[in-house]
């Protein structure tokens, strides 16, 4: 199984991942 | 100066930025989703046709589009006054929508680094534009796709945190 960002699916996926990490982070800091 | 941040000046850059980045993240989708994919399937003799034509048009629209939008995008945050606390992701006014921009603003950023200083160097030695010995092609190759890849990730949450900020 190689590096998920070396596929494209893998890097779409960890993007989504970061997205809902980002945006809860925004939301619940102040 | 007060000409700078007259509001249609304001809404000009924030236009500028908003071209800049569709030619720039329009064409890193192409790479990805497109030009890199069709690759194994195209014959040896018919590949020139991408390597010497299509992918170097492409990537000089590709960097400059890049380097646009973050001339913009960092002069439209300054109109608007936020640049220092977005970049400290709003920690100096404790603003959510400045923390928002600023994580796409970093992102948008590290993307703009990874065009200039890995993907384009890497880029000219696998398409021959700088001269490079053939058994570094492979290395350069791994080291530019992994980078557009990496952007190709970054560009759906610095998108969602630009887009975002003005939910708020």
């Amino acid at each position: 199984m190689n590096n998920p960002l070396q596929t494209l699916q893998g890097s779409i996926i960890l993007g989504i991942v970061i997205t809902v990490i980002v945006d809860l982070i925004v939301r619940y800091t102040f | 100066m007060t000409f700078l941040t007259d509001p249609y000046i304001v809404f000009f850059v924030r236009w500028l930025h908003v071209m800049s980045g569709i030619m720039w993240i329009g064409l890193l989708w192409y790479f990805n989703f497109v030009q890199i994919p069709s690759m194994p399937k195209i014959p040896d003799a018919e590949k020139p046709a991408i390597t010497k034509v299509i992918a170097p048009t492409a990537l000089f629209w590709f960097r400059w589009a890049a380097l646009s939008t973050i001339i913009w995008g960092l002069i439209q945050s300054w109109q608007l006054g936020y640049i220092w606390d977005a970049l400290s992701l709003g920690f100096q006014t404790k603003s959510a929508s400045h923390m928002s921009i600023g994580f796409g603003m970093w992102m948008g950023l590290i993307m703009a680094f990874n065009v200039w200083f890995i993907i384009w160097p890497n880029q000219q030695k696998v398409l021959g534009l700088v001269a490079c010995p053939a058994e570094e092609k492979p290395k350069a190759a791994r080291m530019a796709l992994l980078a557009s890849r990496f952007n190709t990730m970054l560009s759906i949450p610095m998108s969602y945190a630009m887009v975002a900020v003005h939910l708020r």
